[in-house]
């Protein structure tokens, strides 16, 4: 049995959000307040809709059934279509679904492109047919005018412009570690779009791109809170019926085919990877990321060292327990939102085929045991580090120190005194 | 495990129906003209009301997953002038430790235990002179943090002209006075004056039982005062001005202006309309797809012109008022040209708004209310304010046929009433000294001739 579990980090937030509201009382004496009671008499009929206050409830409207929670099977169904796409979808309840498709065209096939590209939107239920159409047409069947490359390019330069401006330093400490990391190949290259690249992207080269990457094996078109037939239905319609631009208009320029850089694929087992979550088939970046002002940067690197060190040996039960704890629910709550699942069953569907329930993960999570953490942590520690910094860093440490505090029992790094000193 | 409703108890008033338990499939049909009973896909809000007068709403959704919150009906409308911030100095001791447990203890749990947590909170929160003297400083520094955003300080301007001399005009922090003056007995004062349980509203959504919720509720909160030793005390009137702010800062980078006229309270019926309104004139932001195929007008004008960077069309409600207007970012010397581009869109509004424009904000506006309900957080937070705003939760379906029955017509008359020819209020900051002077705003916003 499941945890049932509670957000106390979101109180806050309730909280603040009532912060300019007031109540209405309606007093009886002036000592006592009762809460407004729902009207109960019928006025509701003789006032046109428009006119009639939200808080009094309209008479006439339909009977609702609501939905019941013993009705909802929990439970991702996966079809493959014909020409190999598959279609998975997971029910929900809410009159919304989110829908969209996967696709696999990684780094490792295309230097220049990111990993997983998803095209997702979320509909009202009756809405299906068409968002799925849409969805047909946006990932098949482009146009690319002049005007549409020219708006891309115009929203992109402003992209890089406002990065500029305000930078949002997640991102960019994310594409420093990974190209600090992996150096010269597929992860460590850039997710954003370098300026001088803006122009040279055209025409040919998108529907290039396209023609190789956009193929039905690589793609997952993932629904929740839909019907599986109805998916099933308008994907046959949309993604396998109705033909792509390229194989219908043969017209279209297409250079050469790009390959898979086989050098990269071998030495870099990277498979449907994504950059948010660092991890990836064989290998992955366990970072911790971490701000301070510019004058604390070596305190900051210190407890940085200290931090990972203090993972390869024992913590205490109560903390362990916790950390598990607080992984499960996180889990569990991230996947309330319909955007989450979607992603969620995309992501295992287009690596597996199959989707795994949460309860599977939260078994997983279940077992981990204290030594497990003390065994992957030391072999963390074994690995040289990456770092990447960014901001005024006159008081970062080097490389070398923080090497060095990691290689230490306790985590400290070589203090400054020790360093200066000629005579040791 | 029956997650039917059982028959009240004598302990609680229960106001809800028993809903029918029908076996709904996929939602098809929406039309509510021809269909008699309206299928939804959710699960039904349930609400009581406990002898105390707290009232506990949930949604029962059997997720593993739930979120529980307590809505208090108070806030910086019921401060004066020299407890201004104490409601939020509150917040932030919520969780600094009670009587029975200290910070630390206040952890992930199960339902049961949140109720008994948030009951210890509200009821017996410690209020350590240590705690009060090292949250001073949070929220200094957090004042530190809202004066860095731009937005935030051009709101807190527009509510300081706009609701001038009344509690509305005054900011949620409060004063740097009051942060450094507050004691702990002005902090007692306000809980006892106002955590009443008439004015406590427990919401549940996800993985709760109603039933238990009541339970729980029953037996936690069975010490809150539902009575006052001195007159309840009133909430003033917040009356409006037509009127402005401008810091002109040509060191900061862009324009940061807001626009606003007096728009509604919460339950007033014109309300939706307002919302529509909101929904036609839209948001943007330059880095947005989409270029000059924007369907709002004002965007795609910003965009032709390259006259703006981003803008945003509000709506805010309170109790018995609200501002409606638009808050927009823009280059210092594009100021007056999109000043002029809003004015033709409000007076489209007010004048000649087409049946098209309105079916399609409807659509976005009905998309975006219900996409928001997603995950037990953002439900139970909707329950919580619909229960203080309306007195109750608003039906999907009646939702659905309050957005449907708008049209041109009640747009143009809402519009009309609320924006034509009115006085609006306006803060600006930054490079501003392009922005047309407060008459010759105010004097666009009517025509000689129709």
């Amino acid at each position: 049995m499941l945890r049932k579990l509670f957000r106390v980090h979101n109180l806050g937030n309730l909280l603040k959000s009532s912060s300019r509201q007031c109540s209405s009382q309606s007093k009886t004496s002036p000592n006592v307040i009762t809460p407004p009671a729902v009207s109960v008499k019928d006025s509701s009929s003789s006032t046109p809709i428009t006119k009639l206050p939200l808080s009094t409830p309209v008479s006439w409207l339909p009977k609702a059934v609501y939905a019941n929670v013993s009705e909802l099977a929990k439970e991702t169904q996966v079809t493959t279509l014909s020409n190999g796409l598959k279609v998975a979808s997971e029910p929900k309840f809410g009159n919304f679904c989110t829908v969209g498709v996967l696709l696999d065209s990684g780094s490792r096939y295309e230097v220049a492109f990111p990993n997983t590209l998803i095209y997702a939107t979320s509909v009202e239920t009756t809405g299906l047919d068409k968002a799925i159409e849409i969805l047909g047409d946006v990932i098949l069947r482009p146009r690319f005018t002049e005007e549409e490359i020219q708006e891309a390019r115009m929203a992109v330069s402003f992209d890089l412009e406002a990065l500029q401006m305000r930078p949002e330093k997640d991102l960019i400490l994310m594409e420093m570690i990974h190209a600090a990391a992996y150096r010269d190949n597929t992860l460590g290259l850039p997710k954003i779009c370098p300026a001088e690249n803006i122009m040279t992207i055209d025409r040919d080269t998108l529907f290039t791109y396209l023609k190789n990457h956009h193929t039905p094996e690589r793609m997952v078109l993932a629904g929740v809170g839909v019907s599986h037939e109805r998916l099933v239905e308008y994907a046959q319609k949309y993604f396998v019926d109705d033909l792509p631009i390229w194989e219908e208009d043969k017209s279209l320029s297409i250079r050469t085919s790009l390959k898979p850089d086989k050098s990269y694929a071998q030495y870099h087992w990277m498979h449907n990877a994504t950059a948010l979550n660092h991890a990836y088939i064989d290998t992955g970046i366990f970072c911790i990321h971490a701000s301070a002002h510019p004058s604390y940067l070596a305190d900051l690197a210190q407890v940085l060292t200290k931090e990972f060190v203090a993972m390869s040996s024992q913590i205490t039960q109560d903390e362990f327990q916790r950390a598990k704890i607080q992984l499960q629910s996180m889990l569990l709550m991230n996947l309330e939102s319909r955007p989450v699942v979607f992603e969620d069953v995309g992501r295992q569907v287009l690596a597996t085929g199959k989707r795994l329930q949460p309860e599977y993960f939260i078994d997983l999570i279940k077992k981990v045991s204290q030594d497990d953490i003390v065994r992957v942590a030391s072999q963390m520690l074994k690995s040289k580090p990456s770092v990447a910094a960014f901001g005024s860093l006159a008081m970062l440490p080097s490389l070398n120190d923080i090497e060095s505090g990691l290689l230490d029992k306790s985590g400290r790094m070589p203090s400054k005194k020790s360093r200066f000193s000629l005579f040791r | 495990m029956s997650r039917f409703l059982r028959p009240a108890s004598k302990f609680v008033k229960s106001i809800s129906s028993v809903p029918a338990l029908k076996t709904p499939k996929w939602v098809g049909n929406k039309s509510l003209s021809t269909c008699e009973e309206t299928l939804l896909n959710v699960p039904p809000t349930r609400l009581s009301l406990l002898n105390s007068g707290l009232r506990v709403a949930t949604e029962d959704s059997g997720s593993p997953t739930a979120t529980v919150g307590l809505w208090i009906d108070t806030g910086s409308r019921f401060e004066t002038d020299d407890n201004n911030g104490v409601a939020h100095f509150l917040e932030h001791m919520a969780f600094k430790g009670t009587k029975k447990r200290s910070q630390t203890d206040l952890e992930l749990e199960d339902v049961p235990r949140a109720v008994e947590i948030l009951s210890d909170i509200i009821q017996n929160s410690k209020l350590g002179e240590p705690e009060i003297e090292r949250e001073r400083g949070v929220i200094l520094r957090e004042m530190q943090e809202v004066e860095s955003n731009l937005q935030e300080v051009v709101f807190d301007h527009l509510h300081s002209v706009a609701f001038q001399g009344t509690p509305l005009g005054r900011t949620i922090l409060g004063p740097t006075k009051n942060i450094k003056s507050l004691s702990r007995q002005d902090l007692v004062d306000y809980i006892n004056l106002h955590y009443k349980a008439p004015r406590i509203v427990l919401a549940g959504a996800g993985g709760v039982e109603h039933d238990t919720l009541v339970q729980l509720a029953e037996k936690h909160f069975k010490g809150l005062a539902w009575q006052y030793d001195t007159p309840v005390p009133e909430m003033d009137i917040c009356r409006f001005t037509g009127s402005e702010a401008r810091i002109r800062d040509d060191n900061i980078p862009l324009a940061h202006i807001a626009i606003a006229f007096e728009g509604v309270g919460w339950a007033d019926p014109d309300n939706i309309p307002l919302m529509v309104a909101n929904t036609i004139i839209g948001s943007w932001d330059r880095t947005h797809g989409g270029g000059a195929h924007n369907a709002s007008r004002l965007a795609q004008a910003g965009i032709e012109g390259n006259l703006c960077h981003s803008f945003q069309s509000f709506n805010t409600c309170y109790k018995d008022t609200g501002l409606w207007g638009i808050y927009f970012v823009c280059d210092r010397h594009t100021i007056d040209e999109f000043v002029f581009q809003i004015h033709r869109e409000w007076l489209h509004l007010c004048t000649k708004v087409t049946d098209s424009d309105v079916e399609r904000a409807k659509n976005i506006l009905r998309t975006n209310l219900l996409l928001q309900l997603d995950g037990t957080t953002p439900i139970c937070e909707d329950i919580g304010r619909q229960m203080l705003c309306y007195g109750r939760r608003i039906p999907l379906h009646e939702l659905d046929a309050r957005i449907e029955a708008v049209n041109a017509d009640t747009v143009r008359d809402s519009c009309y009433r609320h924006i034509y020819d009115k006085c609006p209020a306006i803060a600006a900051v930054g490079p501003v000294e392009q922005l047309p002077d407060y008459n010759s705003i105010r004097s666009g916003l009517y025509w000689h001739r129709l």
